[in-house]
């Protein structure tokens, strides 16, 4: 269970941070909620993986599962979703006033040094 | 836009119950899967829904609008955690009781709720102001 | 010792910024209310700081929850002074912005964001729990996206585009060693983690925390090699608001550090301080060696940002009680010049319509007041007595003697020299020379004068009567260096 979840996280890390380094802007915002949906599957892992109820007094079960991961995985994704939003419109209004949503060829194009 | 007879149908169809499952799961919350973020999704959905079909009508009051319910449900919030200040416990203690209604029996009623209802009104004024920015044609 | 004053720093703003959102469409109402809430949240700062020079150290658990259950807030005097200061200068920033952001700034929400900014920075100096910090991170960055875009000119857009990857890119780090953290440990209350932590030593798992830390903590911090992001990021946005960044942005990351730092990762390793000091070295060095090649008053100011991290790493780096020290006045030092610094390139901006050396000239015929505080605050940036830098790098390189570093402290003193020609480049460009003819009459010149001048006279206090601030810094950094005591009074604080 464990290694299934790892090798998700590292696949999606991996297709994020490749994504990550594409010279797209629309590219890059893909590849940052790769990224972070890898790190919230990582969050999840880390609080082990076992069957169990949720944990709520009166609903007796042995076993349940630690909460705690999932309520840092909610503001995160809370978080994410926010600062994802804030990217689109970023990227969006870069293209309308440049034209391009290519960072090679927006690079050099506003430096007034 | 170009209006889709079948996208309008759907949508008035499916809208009042989208928003009456934003209710449940709001309600549902406190004690089961749920709660005031969820809720406030579902109802941005069928704010999208209705985007989708009619377009943004009268964008002008639109965006404005929506950011003072994001200010109102932050100042719901807030007041809820500050209150227990001013009775000498720590910020964000919640309190709860129980109370008897005829036909529906003992209800819970919790401080938490009130915090939840204004993550609700937060999460639809941000999704739905979001949604206008990035939709509008500039 | 419980006590609800704790969360007041993060309150008082945030209910200021949502009151702001509503009068959003009148700059006049906005002002006036946003001013009155700065100025509130300082007498609070300035109360707490009393309170914890009298009572020791405050916590406060929300929801009545206890550590490590909850979360808490944990106010000890570095917190108390970092929000102290924060407090003092945005209520600078925030005189000065009033008079020189046109109305198109205001209106496109700058005093709400700059209110949760706010909130941001106190929440982070504030919080004892880790996943917390993480939290009022990203309440503080969103913020400050929304305000380094503000005016949406071309070239700000993609500097913010990518100001907002590399920090994106480092919450996901920081959320990969909380999980870490999590998953070896078992909780996140930073007071539980100071008694949890020492167990990884034997695993090699505290040095893989220790290292991802140390690069998130890097990215947010500025500190060598992840300081790349600074310059430019900083160059774009309103110069006031650059001004804002450059004094309290990066300093959030230099806290993160001292506080996690002495905490957990120092104690118990052997390779974390020699480290700091080799990125403290590198720090200082590269970034004045960046600000020696340029010729814009703000570019000269955002590489000097970078440098001066390096020094407050130092004093991290050495950890005797008296560098602790050194590097806590340090920041407050820094905090407060290098915000007027950027208020006087704002100024001059204002004044002559560039911030490029070039073009400037002879500022001190038309403002020599503007001239004389930009003197005095560049010397404190430089290091000269009397003022504040003086006493902080004093303290630094006499601490670094005594523990025998020899090479940092050699940088050091090199750095401190290239800044005074940094800075007298700047004297020698903007402030003599022919008057540049583009001048024009601006107003609120006053206002903006006198925001400048509170802050360079606080620096001036603080160098000659470094007394006053001397018996705080060395509080702070006896209770650093004693993260034991901090974790018990943490975790035995009575709930009611």
């Amino acid at each position: 269970m464990h290694l299934a979840v790892l090798t998700v996280v590292a696949v999606f890390i991996t297709c994020g941070v490749y994504l990550l380094l594409d010279r797209t802007l629309l590219r890059v915002v893909i590849g940052l909620g790769l990224l972070s949906n890898g790190v919230n599957l990582a969050l999840l892992a880390s609080g082990g993986l076992g069957p169990g109820a949720a944990p709520i007094l009166g609903h007796g079960s042995a076993a349940i599962v630690d909460p705690l991961p999932q309520a840092l995985i909610l503001t995160a994704i809370v978080i994410g979703f926010g600062v994802t939003a804030l990217l689109l419109t970023l990227a969006f209004a870069s293209y309308q006033s440049q034209l391009s949503d290519d960072l090679e060829d927006l690079h050099g194009r506003l430096d007034d040094e | 836009m170009n209006d889709s007879l079948i996208l309008a149908t759907a949508v008035r169809i499916t809208r009042p119950v989208l928003f009456l499952f934003a209710v449940v799961l709001f309600l549902k919350g406190h004690n089961a899967p749920g709660g005031g973020f969820i809720a406030g999704l579902v109802t941005a959905v069928a704010v999208l829904l209705g985007l989708l079909v009619h377009g943004h009508g009268n964008r002008k009051t639109g965006r404005p609008t929506f950011l003072y319910v994001v200010a109102a449900g932050l100042g719901l919030a807030l007041l809820t955690a500050i209150v227990p200040t001013l009775l000498g416990w720590p910020f964000f203690t919640h309190s709860f009781g129980f109370i008897n209604l005829p036909l529906l029996g003992s209800i819970e009623l919790a401080s938490a709720a009130l915090f939840d209802l204004g993550v609700y009104i937060v999460v639809v004024g941000n999704v739905v102001t979001v949604l206008h920015a990035l939709t509008e044609r500039r | 010792m419980m006590n609800n004053l704790c969360v007041l720093p993060v309150v008082i703003p945030m209910a200021t910024g949502v009151l702001l959102m509503l009068t959003q469409a009148r700059p006049a109402l906005s002002r006036a209310i946003a001013i009155s809430g700065n100025i509130l949240s300082l007498g609070v700062a300035l109360a707490l700081v009393e309170t914890v020079r009298a009572d020791g150290i405050q916590v406060l658990a929300f929801g009545n929850w206890p550590a490590p259950f909850g979360i808490v807030f944990t106010v000890d005097m570095l917190s108390a002074l970092m929000v102290a200061v924060t407090m003092v200068v945005s209520t600078a920033t925030l005189l000065f912005a009033s008079v020189s952001l046109d109305d198109l700034h205001k209106k496109n929400f700058f005093y709400p964001l700059f209110q949760f900014l706010l909130m941001g920075v106190n929440g982070a100096f504030l919080t004892g729990d880790l996943f917390n910090l993480f939290v009022w991170f990203e309440v503080l960055l969103v913020s400050s996206y929304g305000l380094m875009a503000l005016g949406s000119q071309a070239y700000q857009l993609q500097e913010t585009f990518k100001y907002l990857v590399i920090n994106a890119l480092s919450s996901a780090l920081f959320l990969i060693g909380v999980a870490l953290i999590y998953g070896a440990t078992g909780t996140l209350n930073m007071a539980d983690l100071v008694f949890k932590f020492p167990a990884l030593a034997d695993s090699g798992m505290a040095g893989v925390i220790a290292v991802i830390f140390l690069v998130v903590f890097g990215i947010k911090g500025a500190l060598f090699p992840l300081y790349v992001w600074l310059p430019r990021a900083y160059y774009g946005p309103p110069t006031v608001i650059s001004g804002l960044f450059g004094g309290l942005l990066t300093k959030v990351g230099v806290y993160a550090l001292f506080r996690t730092v002495t905490l957990f990762f120092a104690p118990g390793s052997t390779f974390v301080l020699p480290l700091l000091s080799f990125v403290a070295g590198a720090t200082m060095l590269l970034g004045v060696l960046g600000a020696l090649s340029q010729w814009d008053f703000k570019r000269i100011l955002s590489y000097h940002i970078v440098s001066q991290i390096g020094y407050m790493i130092m004093g991290l780096a050495i950890y005797t009680p008296l560098a602790l020290a050194g590097g806590i006045f340090y920041i407050i030092h820094h905090i407060l010049v290098k915000t007027s610094l950027f208020l006087v390139a704002g100024a001059v901006e204002k004044r002559y319509g560039t911030t490029n050396l070039r073009a400037l000239g002879g500022a001190a015929d038309g403002s020599p007041l503007l001239a004389t505080l930009f003197m005095f605050a560049g010397l404190a940036l430089a290091g000269a007595p009397p003022l504040s830098g003086f006493v902080a790098k004093f303290m630094l390189l006499r601490s670094g003697l005594e523990a025998a570093n020899h090479l940092v402290v050699a940088v050091s003193l090199v750095v401190s020299f290239l800044t005074l020609y940094s800075m007298m480049k700047i004297y020698r460009y903007a402030f003599w020379r022919q008057e540049a003819e583009n001048a024009i009459v601006v107003q609120g010149e006053p206002v903006r004068t006198f925001a400048i001048a509170a802050l360079v006279t606080l620096s001036l206090v603080l160098g000659l009567g470094g007394a006053i601030l001397l018996p705080y810094v060395e509080i702070a950094a006896a209770q650093l260096l004693d993260p034991v005591a901090w974790g018990t009074v943490v975790l035995e604080a009575r709930v009611r």
